[in-house]
Parts: structure tokens; sequence; C-alpha cells
């Protein structure tokens, strides 16, 4: 597997526009493009996303049971398919969310983490 | 000025078992490893673009990392940002009556590091990195 960087990290949390306004006023980081909807924070060549989950993702399980916080880290791959057959391979499991755009690898392979793979246009 | 995500920290039951997806699956490269005595912990940077993955391993259930791994299991620590001027970021911060948890600047595995209270940053540890120099430091010292 070819994995190329930090794309983003997502907090999750009951209020969105707060806790982005938070961060905006701690540490002066731009506003990005929103990430579905949610308030996004750009630093370097990454993202900040901050989503408040809706009731059944695993966001929201996340925030249930660890409260807020940093809830999961997206890295990009070169080739989500090569991504995935790297997966297949290794036995590790996962599951494929955004109408296949993006897979979810299973946290108890990640180490509790919840990661996420994305491959970007040109990336 | 923050530059950057520096890294994000994760805590890990055993380094060596952890390389079998950080590194070996998702393909990235190890850059440090240090084990500091003081703190209890062995720690691994990870090279993901301009950015880490640090793995952490308590060696000892009364560090820090070791009480965090026994009351939350595996899983994300803190999240570092990058700054050229670690003393100018605290002191802003503290301007700000963001609490914080260092009240000095000090050596770590990053460089010179400083972190902030989660309950100041939305649960969120934030950590602040100031490197050494281009090359990884090697700091005696680590959270």
């Amino acid at each position: 597997m070819k994995t190329l960087r930090l794309d983003r990290v997502v907090v999750a949390t009951p209020d969105a526009a707060g806790a982005a306004a938070t961060f905006r006023a701690h540490f002066d980081l731009v506003p990005d493009t929103p990430l579905a909807g949610s308030p996004t924070l750009r630093i370097g060549g990454s993202q900040i996303a901050f989503v408040a989950p809706s009731a059944g993702t695993p966001l929201a399980a996340i925030l249930a049971s660890s409260g807020e916080g940093m809830a999961e880290v997206c890295l990009e791959v070169a080739s989500l398919p090569d991504a995935a057959a790297s997966l297949r391979k290794a036995g590790v499991g996962f599951t494929e969310e955004d109408g296949g755009r993006t897979l979810a690898v299973d946290p108890r392979a990640a180490h509790g983490v919840r990661l996420t793979l994305v491959e970007r246009a040109g990336g | 000025m923050l530059s950057k995500i520096h890294h994000v920290g994760v805590v890990v039951r055993d380094l060596e078992q952890a390389y079998g997806f950080w590194r070996d699956v998702l393909g990235l490269p190890v850059v440090v490893v240090k084990t500091v005595l003081d703190q209890d912990v062995t720690a691994a940077l990870l090279k993901v673009g301009e950015s880490e993955i640090e793995l952490l391993q308590p060696l000892s259930d009364k560090s820090g990392i070791g009480k965090f791994l026994a009351k939350r299991g595996e899983g994300l620590h803190h999240l570092c940002f990058e700054t050229d001027d670690v003393d100018a970021e605290l002191a802003a911060a503290k301007a700000k009556n963001i609490r914080v948890i260092d009240e000095k600047p000090r050596l770590g595995l990053a460089g010179m590091i400083c972190f902030l209270h989660p309950t100041a940053t939305r649960g969120v540890l934030v950590e602040y990195a100031q490197p050494l120099d281009e090359a990884h430091p090697q700091g005696s010292a680590h959270r």
C-alpha cells in the first residue's frame, strides 16, 4: 500500500460549530471547504473536521463512549483498490463508506483507532 | 505560527505488534524509536507525508500513557501541531487564558514540546512541538 499523507483528523462533538470556533480562536486556523457540511479548518496540507455525528454512526458510538474529542484519522492513499487489496492480503477487515470512496479499517486492526483511507483525484 | 500537524499520537499495547499494521500494511516508515525510562514509555514516529504517526507503548501502568491504556484501551491519544517558536505559542495560549499542562516547554521526541489541557480544547489533547533541526531530534524526555 502506498500511503501519501495525513488527509484529516476528525473531532467528534455535539457542537461542531462551537468546537470549530474554539479551534479557530485558539490556533488561528483557516476555514476550509466543509466536509459533508461539517465545519472544517486547514493546517498545512491537512484538515481538522468537526462532526456532530448522526445517531447510529461509528462516530456517534465513539462520542457516546469517549466523549468529545479526536475520533478519527483519515490517510490519503495512492490507490483505493490497491489499499483494499493490501488490507485483504493482510487479513485486515474493512468496510466501504461514502459510496465506496472511503475505506474504514476495522479499529481492532488499527489499535483502537477509527482509521479511514481515501484516494484523492490527482493524489 | 502553527505550520502543520506534526503528528497524531496513538497509544498501543505493544510496539512490535503495532508495526505489523502501521508499518507493514500501511507502508509507513519508522523514522525514530526511543525509550524514555523516566516517562516509562517507548515511542516510535512513522512518516506519513509531511506528518507522522506517533505510536506510544507504556512500559508500566503507572505512567500517564499506562493509565490511559488501562482506562481507555488502545487508541487516539493526542494531536501535535508544529511551530517554529514553541515559547511564543505557549505564551500566546496563556494570554488567551487557555489552560495548559506544561508551564514551560520541555524536551520531547519531536523537539521542544508542551501540552495544552484537553478541557480547553474540546477534549482533544493538543501538543505544540518545535523540532530542533531538520533531522529528527533525539530528545531525552517524552510525555
